[in-house]
Formats: structure tokens, sequence, C-alpha cells
């Protein structure tokens, strides 16, 4: 038995045909289950949650990346099987898992190739693909196995990933280099790319580059004041953390293309 | 892994293989580093520097650390002693002040060098050099008589 959670912006009129054209698909693969859409005032945890307690294994998420991320933490805990069928722009992670879009998903849906993903732990909470800090910088050190490392101020991300999948303006190599199946998370410092020469006073630039990479099993993340960090995109948690790669593992649909 | 046409960029690489450890020159180091894969270093290093592999300290870096390193190219400053297993380069811009223990040495005219040096020959290759003295002579012996 699956259970279908569709995305709160998909309630929108112009999905409506696309929605209707995966039902059909599908019903036609045999695969069908109960379908919900989430709204305000349903939370996306307590949805999955009580489904699970009914004995359902399978999670197929609906929408994008955010709601793919959103659904790891609660189906992690239950150990059940996360799918997703990708919906609209943002669905990097669809994307990097060979998961085409809409109703083409559903054959990979159908097909159950399951795959063992790492899953990063941050005070009690998993994460799929990563944690990061953006402001103040230069107010934090991270130590990691008898060592500190301390940001400049030129600094403009601190991350620590997982799966780099939905990690925007990574190239492909460093999302090859990180590999959500190796055992280790990647502490990756990025730093603004600088526009030389006169460019720069007509230029401004958000492009980042990859300064910094060191690999590892747990960092731990201190301040001198509470600092935000935003985990898988959606969460916002305060310094200071530790960031553990988890002994859980997180099982997911994946397509015949994956990277 | 330290060939001349990746000797200023390491992010040039396009098969993929870049580096375990990467130092850029935005973060500084404090403490013990020790890595069982390769270690770049472009920023700065406070501590100890140990890796079962190569090592590279780029141009800008800054290390005041003891270094150990199964092989190494340094072309920025260190403030310690080295010790590599293998060998060991010295570019023109490179700057040490310590010791240097290295199998094989190899140093660009410019580079600077304030320290001592000690190459373990290992007791394999004294013996060849000792076998191959005494054939010598045993040579000139037999063409003296």
């Amino acid at each position: 038995m699956y259970y279908y959670l569709y995305d709160s912006f998909l309630n929108d009129k112009k999905y409506e045909k696309v929605l209707d054209r995966i039902k059909t698909q599908l019903l036609d693969l045999d695969i069908q289950g109960k379908h919900e859409r989430m709204s305000l005032l349903k939370n996306i945890d307590s949805s999955i949650d009580s489904e699970i307690n009914k004995g359902i294994k399978t999670i197929i998420v609906v929408g994008n990346d955010k709601t793919f991320l959103k659904a790891v933490d609660v189906v992690a805990r239950a150990g059940a099987t996360l799918g997703i069928i990708p919906i609209g722009p943002d669905n990097l992670i669809a994307g990097n898992m060979g998961i085409p879009e809409a109703e083409m998903a559903c054959e990979v849906i159908a097909a159950r190739r399951i795959v063992k993903f790492d899953l990063g732990s941050v005070n009690n909470m998993y994460f799929f693909s990563n944690i990061k800090i953006t402001k103040s910088i230069d107010r934090i050190s991270i130590s990691h196995q008898g060592y500190k490392v301390i940001p400049k101020a030129v600094c403009s991300e601190v991350a620590v990933i997982n799966c780099p999948y939905s990690v925007k303006g990574l190239k492909t190599k460093f999302i090859n280099k990180v590999n959500p199946m190796d055992g280790q998370l990647d502490l990756v410092i990025r730093s603004k790319l600088e526009v030389k020469g006169l460019k720069k006073y007509f230029v401004k630039s958000n492009e980042q580059k990859v300064d910094s990479i060191i690999q590892g099993k747990m960092f731990e993340i201190k301040s001198f004041e509470y600092l935000p960090l935003m985990v898988d995109d959606y969460k916002v948690i305060k310094t200071p953390v530790t960031v553990k790669m988890s002994e859980k593992k997180i099982n997911v649909i994946i397509g015949k293309t994956r990277i | 892994m330290f060939g001349k046409d990746n000797e200023n960029n390491y992010m040039r690489d396009e098969n993929n293989q870049a580096e375990d450890t990467i130092i850029g020159s935005t973060i500084k180091i404090e403490g013990d580093l020790v890595s069982n894969g390769d270690i770049v270093v472009e920023g700065e290093v406070v501590g100890t520097l140990k890796t079962d592999r190569a090592l590279r300290i780029g141009e800008k870096a800054k290390v005041k650390a003891d270094v150990k390193a199964a092989e190494a190219f340094v072309a920025g400053e260190v403030i310690g002693n080295i010790e590599v297993d293998g060998k060991l380069d010295l570019t023109e811009t490179a700057v040490i002040e310590g010791n240097i223990k290295a199998k094989v040495l190899s140093i660009q005219s410019g580079a600077r060098f304030n320290g001592g040096c000690s190459m373990d020959v290992g007791p394999q290759v004294v013996e060849k050099a000792f076998s191959q003295e005494a054939d010598e002579q045993t040579i000139e012996a037999d063409e003296a008589e």
C-alpha cells in the first residue's frame, strides 16, 4: 500500500491536469494507495506519521526538492521507503536520481528500484541534503578530529553536506565527489567569486566558488552568539550544534539513470 | 597528483579526482590535522599536519606546523620540520624554516631553506653501494695482478 502526499503548492489550478494524468497512470500501473494534499493546517510529519502507524511502508511525495526533504526525517525514523513524483521547477534531487517529471515518474515508482542513502543528524533530527550557515561566518568555529577550522570573513557559506543533489551552484565534479553513500559528511566552505577589472563596478556577482572541502563523520559548530543554521533548506536551528553521520539510512526509490 | 598542469589550480582537475582535504585560502586550521588521504593547503595551518599520502602546500599558504607525508610539494611558507617518506619538491617560491627529512629532494633555484637536511638512504641502498665498491676493488686488484 502506498501513501501519496501532494505538496500545498499543487493546489493551484494550473496543476490540475498534470495531477489527473498522474492519478490515471498510477491506476494503469496498479500502484494505487491513499492520496492526500498538504495544506497550511496539515503538517507533513503528522500526516506521514499517522499513515505509517496504520501500516503503510511506502511514502510517495508529489512536489519538489523541499517536499522530499521535509519528508525525510519522519520517514527515516519509521524505516519506511520514500519516493518522489517531481512536478514543477526546483527538482534537482529527482533529476539526479534519474526520476523523470510528472506522470513519467510513475513507472519508476512501479519499478521500485530501492537504494539506501546516508543520513546526517543534527540535534536529534535527520537531514538528507545539507545544513548551512550564511551569516556572521567569521564568528563560528568548527571542531573536527582534534583540530579547529576557523573561517575568515570573506567566506560566504559554510555547509555540511551529505547529499549534494539539491545544493545550488555546485559544479558536477563536486557533486560526484560529495557522495551520499560513502558514509562521510563533507564540510564545504564557499566564498564569493571575485569580479575582476572594470566589471566589478557594474556587475554584482552572486556566484560562489568552493574554497575548502574536509571530509569527516562529525563536526561541532560553535559560535560566540546564537547564529541561525538552515537544515535541508526548510528548518532553522541555532548554534551550537553537533552534526554527525547517522548510522541510520533511508530507503529511496530511484530511476535507472541515477548519477 | 602534483604535475605541472595542476600546479597552480587544483580545481582544474577534470577527472573528478579532487583531493580528500582541501584547505582553502579563506580558512585557518588550528590543531592536529591527520588524514589518510591527499591534502591541499592554500590557507593557514597551525599545529601539526600529517598524511599517509600526498601533500601540496600552495604558494600563498602559511604553515606553522610539523609536517609528515608520503610525498610533498611545497610552494608556500612552512615554519616547522618536514618529514617525507618519498619525494619532497620545493619550488622557487617555497620558504622553509626547519629541518627536512626526505628520500628524494628537489629544490628549485630561488627557494629559501634555513635548517638541517637529512636524506635517509636506507640499509639496502648502503649495502648495494658497499658491494659495488668491493666489486670494483676486486676488479682493480685482478687487473694489477
